[in-house]
């Protein structure tokens, strides 16, 4: 029963989220820029923020893995989230039950630095020792989300199938750690 | 962070922390239209239960309270009471006013388990957050749990509405 380890990469820090975090998570979480393609698409409010918080906390306890909070190591800043989960999402997909699902976000004064690829590369590798060499690990994003889906290319995922989840038309992508 | 979760033990229950094996009889009673129908107005599906589950264990690990797990003494499960923060959208607010809620399978409705439980964690929270005011919402239509509320010393506060659904909230003060 632990929260998240804290790994390093050249320019972040991943670390456990924690509740001074929750200010700048819930106002990532209200951008209209970061949540145009996660979910149902629309900024959340500071309840449903809050949730999505303590399910990233409880995530780690309940299962030995989760999600991280990103910070920019030459500010100290909280710059955004990722991790692996499971959501229990009820997709009609079966052959996907109890796959960790990875997903990533930045802050938009980042975007374009290369940290969510940094941030991913060093949670795979996390992962591979987690979950073991050769599990696999999936990621989603919307047709449009040209940034995350060059995240995901960039880090080794491949497109593997184009299917409905939270209501809207997403592309699957699977990684073999 | 501390996921060390006391135990608790009444005459008949034990509440302790939820363990990932206790899924499957969370969801079952989450799945319940008669628990459900004046907490979240119809049954969760999996993947909500499933987030419930897991906030039930986030309270525990960033805030230090949460939801314990109520067991009969042979183990079984038959529902869960605690404390919880959800930064409810409701006015008037409850922030800064420690919130108790309860939940029991139907089957074993009416037998007391529910105030054995929440005398049970009353008692622990006035250790832990001091003999102050606490608070709980129920809908105006659940009348065996204003009943209990009320015999736990709870008075209506105000009546609002929470999420487009009328709800009454109580405080018991010391």
């Amino acid at each position: 029963m632990s929260g998240a380890p804290r790994l390093e990469t050249p320019r972040l820090v991943l670390r456990a989220m924690e509740p001074r975090d929750f200010g700048a998570f819930a106002a990532m979480s209200a951008d209209p820029l970061v949540r145009r393609y996660s979910g149902d698409g629309q900024p959340r409010t500071e309840e449903e923020s809050w949730s999505s918080f303590l399910i990233i906390a409880g995530h780690w306890p309940m299962t030995g893995y989760g999600g991280w909070a990103i910070e920019e190591k030459a500010s100290g800043r909280f710059v955004g989230e990722l991790g692996f989960m499971d959501r229990k999402r009820d997709r009609g997909m079966p052959d996907l039950d109890g796959v960790p699902e990875m997903g990533w976000g930045v802050i938009p004064s980042v975007f374009g630095k290369g940290y969510a690829t940094e941030a991913v590369t060093a949670a795979l590798d996390w992962g591979k020792g987690y979950f073991g060499a050769g599990a696999r690990v999936i990621a989603l994003t919307t047709e449009d989300n040209t940034a995350s889906i060059r995240v995901a290319q960039k880090c080794g995922f491949r497109e593997f199938r184009r299917g409905l989840s939270a209501g809207r038309p997403r592309l699957f992508f699977a990684r073999i750690l | 962070m501390s996921n060390d979760i006391p135990t608790l033990e009444t005459e008949r229950l034990i509440l302790r922390g939820h363990r990932a094996e206790d899924f499957a009889a969370y969801a079952k009673m989450w799945a319940e239209p008669e628990v459900t129908r004046f907490i979240t107005g119809k049954p969760c599906t999996e993947e909500e239960s499933w987030a419930r589950f897991m906030r039930a264990f986030g309270h525990w690990a960033l805030l230090g309270f949460g939801f314990w797990s109520i067991h009969l003494k042979d183990g079984t499960r038959i529902g869960e009471a605690g404390f919880l923060d959800v930064k409810r959208d409701l006015v008037p607010s409850l922030e800064g006013i420690p919130e108790i809620g309860w939940s029991l399978m139907s089957a074993v409705h009416g037998r007391g388990y529910a105030s054995e439980a929440v005398g049970a964690a009353l008692a622990w929270g006035e250790a832990r957050f001091g003999k102050r005011r606490f608070a709980c919402i129920i809908s105006p239509d659940n009348a065996p749990s204003l009943k209990l509320a009320a015999k736990m010393g709870f008075r209506e506060a105000a009546r609002t509405t929470y999420h487009g659904e009328p709800i009454t909230v109580l405080h018991r003060d010391p």
